[in-house]
C-alpha cells in the first residue's frame, strides 16, 4: 500500500514536470446503486435501486488534447433498497447504505472542440469501506422508523474494494484556468461485501452509476 | 458497432464470473434421509439466526461433512417411529439440535412419524431436572410424559393454571370455559384478596383452541396481583364484540389497568410463572402504564443476507409511555423456567424501568427461559426464522436475535431473578406458593 501511494505521488510530481496539464477539482453528484446478490432470492422480498451520492477531489493529467489520465480520492456512498410486501401490505422497507473512500484510475482520450470537449475513459479503483448504515422501517414491534450503523464484523465484513470504471463526460473549459465538467460513470464490484467462510456462501455486490459535476482547475503544465 | 458488442460480451463475461448457488427447494420430492438432510442443512445455514453463537467458523459446514454418510447409510425415510433408521436418523437430529442456543427452537416431525419435538430449550431444562441425555432423548421421542423428576419441575408444574388450582384453590373445568368478573370476595387465598377475578378458558376458538387463563386480584392491604398463561390480549381485543370469553378477558385488564393508579393500590405483583410468551404488540398494551416518557429496554438485529453471520444493524426496542411521571408504587415480577419469550421481555422491560426511571422494581422467582428472539410462522416475512423441510419437518426458530438495552445477551441462559426463590413441588401442590408469599413479602 505503502509503495502504491508513493508511486501515485511519484507519478504525479513527473506529470508536473512533463509537457502537459495537471488539473485538480472537486466534483460531487448522484449516485445509483444496483445490488446483485447471487443466491437464492425469496419470496415476498425485493432488492430495490439505491440512492446515495459522492464526492470527490479528481485529478487529471492531460498529456495532449487526446490522452490523459484520471485520479483523485473520492467518497461513494453505494446503496441498495430492500422490501418485503406480503398480501399488500409493507413487512419492511429497508434501505442499506456502504460507504466507501475510493482511488479510481482511469484512462481517457478526448475529443476536443475549442473550449469544449467529450471525453471517455475505463479503468479501475481500489478503495476501503469504512461504515454501513441501514435506515427505514423494519416491520418490527417497537421498533420505530430509524436510522442505524451497522457494526463491523471482522468475521462476516469484507472491506476492501475494488473494480471496474467506465465513464463519459463533457468539459467546458474557461479560458483554460479550468474546466466545468459533467460525468457519467458506471463502476463494476469486482469484490464481495461479505467474506468467504462458509461452503454455501451468497456472493453480494453492488455496482453503482453516477451522475456528476465537478470543476477542475489547471494548476500545472502548458496549454 | 463491434466496439460495443465487445464491451457487452465483457461485461457479461464479468457478470458471469460472479459465483451464484441454487438452494435446494422445498417443493422437491425428498425420499430419501440423505436428500432431507441436505434441504434441512441449507434451510438452517440460510434461516436460522444465532450462528454467532453456533457456528462462528465454520462448524456448521464441518456437521454436514460428518453427518451426511450418517444420512445416507439410513436409506429411505420411513414414517415410523419403530423403524430404526428412522429412530437413528430422529437421534442425529436430536444430538446436532440439542446444544443450539435458541431458547425458541423447536424441531417438529410430521405426524405420520409418530415422534415428538425436539427442543434446545427442553433439553437443557430436563437436564436441570436431573434427566440423563438418554432420558432426555427418549421422551422427547416417544412424547412420553411419565417421568416424576421432570413432572415435579417449575417448568411443567408451575404455571397459571396450576397457581390458580393450586394456591387460590379456583375449580377448573376441562370441558368449559369459566369467567368470573372482577370482585368482591373472601374466599380466595385464604381470604387473601378483597376483590378478584378470573377466567379459566379450556379452548379459545379464535385462538386455534388453545387455552388461556388469567387471574386479577387485589388484598386488602392494597397489593395488586396479576396472573395470566399468554400473551394474547391483542387477539382478545380484536373479538370483543363476537366473543363473550373475549370480552371478559378485556374487562379483567381493564380493571387492572385501572387499579394501578387506585389511590388504595399499595404495589403490584405480575406473575409470569409458565407464561411461553405470544404476541409483542402486547407488550406497549400492557406495560406503557408503568412507563413515563419512554423506556429502551433491549435491541433487536435480523439479517440481511442468507449468509450465516451477515447481520443487519442493531434497532432499539422502545416502550412509549403512557403516564407523566415514573410510577410510584412498588413492583414484583415473579418468573420461572417457563417464562420465555414476551415474557422475557418483560422482564427486561421491567430491569430498563428500574434502572432508567427509579421504579422499584424486584423480580423474583426462578432463572426464566433464555429465549428471546420474535418469531413468525415462516421465513417469508424478514427472510429468517421458522421453516419447513421436505415434508418430514418444521422448525420453529425466530427471525431476529435480541439483547438487553446494556448488551447482555440471555438467550439461551435466561434471566436470573434479583431474589431466587427455589421451587418446591410438594410444598407448591400443598397450597404453599414459595415464590408469591415471597412476592408479598417484598412488597
Amino acid at each position: 500500500m505503502k509503495r502504491l501511494l508513493f508511486a501515485v505521488a511519484l507519478l504525479l510530481l513527473s506529470m508536473t514536470l512533463h509537457a502537459g496539464t495537471l488539473n485538480i477539482g472537486i466534483e460531487g453528484g448522484y449516485t445509483m446503486g444496483f445490488y446483485d446478490y447471487r443466491g437464492a432470492v425469496r419470496n415476498g422480498t425485493n432488492f430495490k435501486l439505491g440512492h446515495a451520492f459522492e464526492i470527490a477531489v479528481p485529478l487529471e493529467y492531460r498529456f495532449n488534447d487526446i490522452v490523459g489520465i484520471s485520479s483523485g480520492v473520492r467518497y461513494i456512498g453505494k446503496s441498495y433498497g430492500r422490501e418485503n410486501i406480503l398480501n399488500n401490505e409493507t413487512v419492511f422497507d429497508l434501505r442499506n447504505v456502504e460507504h466507501f473512500f475510493e482511488i479510481p484510475l482511469t484512462l481517457r482520450v478526448s475529443a476536443d472542440f475549442g473550449i469544449w470537449r467529450l471525453f471517455a475513459g475505463a479503468g479501475g479503483y481500489i478503495g476501503i469501506r469504512f461504515l454501513s448504515t441501514e435506515m427505514g422501517a423494519t416491520g418490527i414491534p417497537m421498533v420505530g422508523t430509524s436510522w442505524n450503523v451497522i457494526p463491523y464484523d471482522a468475521d462476516n465484513d469484507n472491506l476492501f474494494d475494488a473494480g471496474i470504471i467506465a465513464e463519459a463526460g463533457f468539459g467546458y473549459s474557461f479560458n483554460g484556468s479550468g474546466e466545468l465538467q459533467i460525468i457519467a460513470r458506471y463502476q463494476y464490484s469486482l469484490t464481495d461485501l461479505d467474506k468467504n467462510y462458509q461452503e454455501e456462501h451468497i456472493e453480494r455486490y453492488i455496482d453503482t452509476l453516477s451522475i456528476t459535476a465537478g470543476y477542475s482547475f489547471c494548476i500545472g503544465g502548458n496549454e | 458497432m463491434r466496439k460495443t458488442i465487445l464491451i457487452a460480451i465483457l461485461l457479461f463475461i464479468l457478470a458471469s464470473c460472479r459465483g451464484y448457488i441454487e438452494r435446494p427447494s422445498d417443493t422437491q420430492d425428498i425420499t430419501t434421509w440423505a436428500e432431507f438432510f441436505d434441504l434441512w442443512w441449507n434451510k438452517m445455514d440460510q434461516d436460522y439466526v444465532f450462528w454467532s453463537f453456533d457456528s462462528p467458523a465454520d462448524e456448521w459446514d464441518q456437521v454436514r461433512k460428518d453427518a451426511v454418510p450418517k444420512m445416507e447409510s439410513y436409506g429411505n425415510i420411513v414414517k415410523d417411529s419403530k423403524n430404526e433408521n428412522t429412530r437413528n436418523a430422529a437421534r442425529l437430529l436430536f444430538d446436532l439440535t440439542k446444544d443450539l442456543t435458541d431458547g425458541h427452537f423447536q424441531l417438529r416431525f410430521d405426524s405420520n412419524f409418530n415422534i415428538g419435538s425436539f427442543s434446545p430449550f427442553m433439553y437443557r431444562k430436563m437436564r436441570e431436572a436431573g434427566l440423563s441425555d438418554e432420558e432426555s432423548f427418549e421422551l422427547r421421542y416417544t412424547s412420553d410424559t411419565d417421568s416424576r423428576l421432570w413432572n415435579e419441575s417449575d417448568f411443567i408444574a408451575e404455571n397459571t393454571k396450576s397457581i390458580m388450582q393450586e394456591t387460590f384453590k379456583i375449580a377448573i373445568d376441562d370441558e368449559r370455559n369459566i369467567n368470573q368478573p372482577y370482585t368482591t370476595t373472601n374466599e380466595i387465598y385464604d381470604g387473601c384478596f378483597e376483590k378478584a377475578g378470573y377466567v379459566t378458558y379450556s379452548s379459545v376458538p379464535f385462538q386455534d383452541g388453545d387455552s388461556f387463563y388469567m387471574f386479577l386480584g387485589k388484598s386488602s392491604d392494597g397489593i395488586l396481583y396479576l396472573a395470566f398463561s399468554d400473551f394474547a390480549f391483542t387477539t382478545f381485543l380484536k373479538n370483543t364484540h363476537v366473543n363473550e370469553d373475549a370480552k371478559a378477558v378485556v374487562n379483567l385488564l381493564q380493571a387492572f389497568q385501572t387499579e394501578i393508579d387506585a389511590p388504595d393500590t399499595t404495589g403490584v405483583i405480575i406473575d409470569l410463572r409458565g407464561n411461553g410468551g405470544g404476541l409483542a404488540n402486547d407488550l406497549q398494551m400492557l406495560w406503557g402504564i408503568f412507563v413515563s416518557g419512554n423506556v429502551d429496554f433491549g435491541e433487536i438485529r435480523t439479517k440481511r443476507s442468507d449468509n450465516r453471520l451477515s447481520y443487519g444493524a442493531w434497532n432499539t426496542l422502545s416502550i412509549e409511555g403512557m403516564r407523566e411521571s415514573p410510577y410510584a408504587n412498588p413492583v414484583v415480577v415473579i418468573c420461572n423456567s417457563m417464562s420465555a419469550s414476551c415474557s422475557e421481555m418483560s422482564l427486561m422491560i421491567f430491569k430498563a424501568l428500574r434502572e432508567q426511571q427509579g421504579v422499584d422494581v424486584t423480580i423474583t422467582g426462578g432463572i426464566s427461559a433464555g429465549a428471546n428472539g420474535m418469531i413468525t410462522d415462516n421465513d417469508t416475512f424478514f427472510d429468517a426464522g421458522s421453516f419447513s423441510a421436505g415434508g418430514i419437518v418444521t422448525v420453529r426458530t425466530p427471525f431476529s436475535q435480541i439483547r438487553y438495552i446494556d448488551g447482555t445477551f440471555y438467550e439461551g441462559k435466561g434471566i436470573v431473578p434479583d431474589d431466587v426463590v427455589n421451587f418446591n413441588y410438594t410444598q407448591f401442590t400443598t397450597g404453599n406458593d414459595l415464590r408469591l408469599e415471597h412476592a408479598f413479602e417484598c412488597i
